[in-house]
């Protein structure tokens, strides 16, 4: 008989026999009697199933038992203190660590973090190597900013977010290298290790963004695409991520599997503070420029000072009326016609983003560089090309 | 070690506990080097990886999360890992051939004794040479003894997935102790 003409309640029938003839509460030959019909194919099967069930298994010798253990102890203190085989930041993060208490210190030492990343994303080289994969030019210096980072984020006890962002953004590597059909080299398998090790040691189990990261991270292991350094690379991985899975099919709640929230660079969850409004005065649009109408002593010092007269009377940038700015505490970015600023040498208009009319746009680590910018402008006005109000005292005629 | 107590362990090891991963290794290196003799058929070889699964558990227990599985089951999982690796780094995994290629001879006039140790050895050589699968099944099924629901549990599969794997693992040892010329009736009534 064929496996495929093998009868399903056969499979049945076989787990009934060898757990009756496993236990002794059967015999081989009674459970053929009992039925007949599988007789032929039930033989074989239990038989090999009993004489392997009666063979001796040695036992590892004493002596390799201990010498094991000895070598194993010897090895737990240095577990112990570091997660993994090849930890990124050696000696600085304690695999135990505590983490600080809330206080003032830590919120303070939080916003470095945030300014930190917000650095790394914002402009300049470090953003310029954000993208950057094994191989490029950049790479050094991306890994360069991580370890600042993780050193900082070891202080201010923020490692959970630290290192699940740096196991995230090893993970994009491996895409973007997928992407582009080059092999992932040793180094790299190694790093995403670590960092996935140390997002596990440090979130909780219930971590929802480390349930997607895992769900995602599993995925790209079975990735036709991937092209490993050898065979065996992905196992490693394997064994610590798939323990480590909540349960394999997560719960169908959009909650539960937020992988559209991932991004290719860590940093965008991580937007910047935005400025208060008292550095960044409300941009208005002027319809009506130039104006030369003081505005009342009861304003602040900056309120005091006059419009400037443009010779191209667009846009003025002028402080807001309001003696209290309203706070807001999701920031908006409202689109405004280019922006001509008067009189400075070399910089003479700020391109804005192009913006579809009526869409508001929360300002992100991309645009936050020319917002800064924007901001510079306004202070540079505000102290150089425009002169404070000369104060009359009473009375004088 | 009972499971409430193996859970007690777990957690210490999961925290940095030495003496916890002590305790647990002591528990389970006879499983495992067993699990691992019997896909290896190599008594040194299997002392190596047994090593070698400790090793990697010992760095990987801080991310070890209880699923409800035994330890030994994960401890299993690492050391089918590891045999894989020693088959792709050696190239070494016996074919089918090589069955055919070196009988194991067995005469009439064996004395009992000697039969039981050609047949051991037959069967161990045989097991070595199923695929993974079904070696897994084999051992954990009849040598360790576990149920039909916990192996499939430990291999992640159901349970009916593992009543037809374990139907073709036996077939195929059968069918290789037939080639090697070892009758199992009568190494079965021998052994009764």
């Amino acid at each position: 008989m064929s496996e495929q003409a093998i009868n399903p309640e056969f499979y049945d029938i076989l787990e009934t026999c060898l757990d009756a003839v496993l236990k002794g509460t059967a015999s081989l030959d009674e459970c053929l009697e009992r039925y007949p019909q599988y007789a032929d194919l039930l033989k074989p099967d239990l038989q090999a199933a009993l004489l392997t069930s009666k063979l001796k298994s040695p036992r590892m010798s004493g002596a390799a038992v201990s010498r094991l253990e000895a070598r194993l102890v010897a090895q737990i203190p240095k577990a112990d203190r570091t997660p993994s085989a090849k930890p990124i930041t050696g000696k600085v993060i304690q695999f135990n660590a505590a983490r600080p208490a809330r206080s003032l210190g830590r919120i303070a030492a939080v916003l470095v973090v945030a300014f930190l990343i917000a650095l790394g994303s914002g402009g300049g080289v470090v953003a310029a190597a954000s993208d950057d994969v094994p191989g490029e030019s950049l790479y050094s210096i991306k890994r360069l900013w991580e370890r600042v980072v993780v050193v900082v984020a070891s202080v201010t006890g923020q490692l959970d977010e630290a290192w699940l962002r740096l196991a995230q953004t090893r993970l994009d590597e491996v895409l973007a290298m997928a992407e582009r059909g080059w092999t992932l080299t040793p180094d790299l398998l190694s790093d995403w290790q670590t960092a996935t090790q140390n997002a596990l040691a440090y979130n909780g189990e219930d971590d929802a963004e480390l349930a997607a990261y895992l769900q995602t991270a599993q995925a790209a292991l079975d990735n036709p695409a991937i092209t490993w350094p050898d065979a065996t690379a992905p196992d490693n991985l394997r064994l610590l991520i798939e323990p480590a899975m909540i349960s394999p099919q997560p719960d169908s709640t959009p909650n539960a599997a937020p992988t559209a929230t991932m991004t290719a660079t860590p940093t965008v969850t991580l937007s910047p503070t935005p400025l208060p409004p008292t550095q960044a005065p409300a941009v208005v649009p002027g319809t009506v420029a130039p104006t030369t109408t003081p505005l009342p002593p009861s304003a602040t010092p900056r309120s005091l000072i006059p419009a400037t007269p443009t010779r191209t009377p667009t846009l003025t940038l002028t402080p807001s009326a309001s003696p209290f700015p309203t706070r807001t505490t999701e920031p908006t970015w409202t689109p405004l016609p280019p922006l001509v600023l008067p009189t400075r040498p070399g910089t003479t208009q700020i391109v804005q983003p192009t913006v579809p009319p009526g869409q508001v746009i929360v300002p992100s680590a991309t645009i936050w560089y020319p917002y800064l910018r924007l901001t510079e402008e306004s202070f540079y006005l505000t102290r150089t090309a425009v002169g404070l109000p000369t104060v009359v005292p009473e009375g004088t005629p | 070690m009972e499971r409430a107590e193996e859970k007690r362990w777990l957690r210490a090891a999961v925290k940095g506990d030495g003496q916890a991963f002590a305790a647990l290794y002591r528990a389970n290196v006879q499983a495992v080097y067993r699990y691992v003799y019997h896909r290896v058929n190599d008594v040194h070889l299997a002392e190596d990886i047994t090593g070698d699964v400790f090793t990697k558990a010992l760095e990987s227990i801080s991310s070890y999360q209880d699923q409800g599985k035994p330890f030994v089951a994960w401890l299993y999982r690492i050391a089918h890992a590891r045999v894989v690796d020693q088959y792709r780094k050696s190239n070494r995994r016996p074919q089918e051939s090589d069955v055919e290629a070196e009988p194991i001879p067995f005469e009439a006039n064996m004395d009992e004794a000697l039969l039981r140790r050609q047949a051991g050895r037959a069967l161990r050589q045989a097991i070595a040479e199923l695929t993974g699968d079904q070696q897994q099944v084999i051992i954990l099924r009849f040598i360790e003894g576990y149920r039909l629901e916990e192996v499939a549990d430990m291999l992640g599969k159901n349970a009916n997935a593992i009543k037809a794997l374990q139907h073709r693992a036996l077939r195929s040892l059968g069918q290789r102790l037939e080639r090697a010329g070892l009758d199992i009736a009568t190494i079965l009534a021998g052994l009764a």
